[in-house]
């Protein structure tokens, strides 16, 4: 028995197709006809009736013009929203920024009470120890570099051999020594070479300060009068 | 006329023992005479009248063996041991040595100066304790 083959046929031009698909598609390319097929109608009456899903841009309804201004109105509207945001962030921003300094403010006076109160009793900050360390290091070299200055000067030049107070030594070197000397460290640096054996305490004077001597000069004295017992 | 440092007494801390026995030698012009506890009073710089700390500093000084009491004079003056400690204070040039050894030379310097306060005079150990004190005290 001979097989039986199905033959489409184009109904404009009688061309013939071995398929569905080829014939449709010869249809649609040559003719500019959609589908014939029942179903086929069926899609193209649902696709001329049925609306457009809903778009911003309603294209079959609006001009080109109305395009870019309702998405010029889309981005306005959007972007107002967040302007208005930032602007309150700000605001919230700015308003914790007085809160916080505030607050510094407020501990940087509990830690001087405290400081005055119970030296060494507060527990510096990572921070606070950093530069109070940087600090400490950089105040002992000065004072080391006072220290060697003074030295150099008292023992080297005669008229200290007397003795001399730190108000006195203050107001004679501060010129001379680097980064000056005040009084108060004039009597930390005179501490200093006492405890090197350089000066010694003599006697107090008027208003409570100390006269300090060169031991040195008590060689001399000793070179002078001898002992005599 | 002025006060001490502090002045409620002359303390260790104001004078160091050697510094009031170089006082003493000064004062009393390296003699042996001896001088009063008011004169030298006065010539620490303390008030007329106000010679009861320093005569209590004296005291233990005397009782340490740097200085001697003359009962007769009520004077004071340098014992024999106070004025080798006072000639060898401001006579020494070892004491450079001394401040040129490096840190850690200065524990085996500790050990001899523990060792001489064993076995050396009364008068040097006290003079040794009381100027470690002086040394450690807190600034």
């Amino acid at each position: 028995m001979a097989a039986v083959t199905s033959v489409l046929v184009c109904e404009v031009c009688e061309r013939e197709f071995p398929s569905p698909q080829a014939l449709g598609g010869h249809r649609y390319r040559v003719h500019g006809l959609r589908g014939g097929s029942r179903r086929s109608k069926q899609r193209q009456q649902q696709a001329t009736t049925k609306p457009e899903p809903s778009r911003a841009l309603e294209a079959p309804e609006l001009e080109p013009g109305d395009v870019r201004a309702k998405i010029r109105a889309t981005f306005e509207s959007v972007s107002g929203e967040l302007r208005a945001q930032l602007a309150e962030l700000e605001q919230t921003i700015e308003q914790r920024e007085l809160e916080l300094k505030d607050l510094r403010e407020a501990r940087g006076d509990l830690r001087a009470i405290i400081g005055r109160v119970a030296p060494g009793s507060l527990e510096l900050t990572k921070q606070a120890k950093a530069v109070s360390n940087g600090s400490q290091k950089r105040a002992a070299k000065d004072l080391a570099a006072k220290v060697e200055a003074v030295e150099k000067i008292i023992t080297t030049e005669p008229k200290w051999s007397e003795g001399f107070t730190s108000n006195r030594l203050a107001d004679d070197l501060s010129e001379r020594i680097p980064r000056g000397l005040s009084t108060k460290v004039a009597r930390t640096v005179l501490e200093e070479l006492r405890e090197r054996g350089v000066v010694r305490h003599d006697r107090v004077v008027k208003g409570g300060g100390m006269q300090f001597k060169l031991v040195s000069a008590d060689e001399v004295f000793y070179r002078r009068n001898g002992d005599d017992g | 006329m002025a006060k001490a440092t502090n002045p409620h007494g002359a303390t260790l801390f104001d004078f160091r023992d050697t510094e009031l026995m170089i006082k003493i030698a000064e004062e009393a012009n390296g003699s042996r005479k001896g001088i009063a506890t008011s004169e030298l009073a006065e010539a620490l710089g303390f008030e007329e009248g106000d010679n009861r700390p320093m005569g209590m500093r004296l005291g233990w000084m005397r009782k340490y063996g740097m200085v001697l009491f003359d009962e007769n004079e009520r004077t004071w003056r340098l014992s024999a041991g106070g004025r080798r400690v006072v000639e060898a204070r401001v006579r020494s040039r070892e004491i450079e040595v001394v401040d040129k050894l490096p840190d850690e030379a200065m524990v085996e310097v500790m050990a001899h100066v523990t060792s001489r306060y064993r076995h050396g005079q009364s008068t040097l150990a006290h003079l040794l304790r009381r100027e470690f004190l002086y040394g450690t005290q807190r600034r």
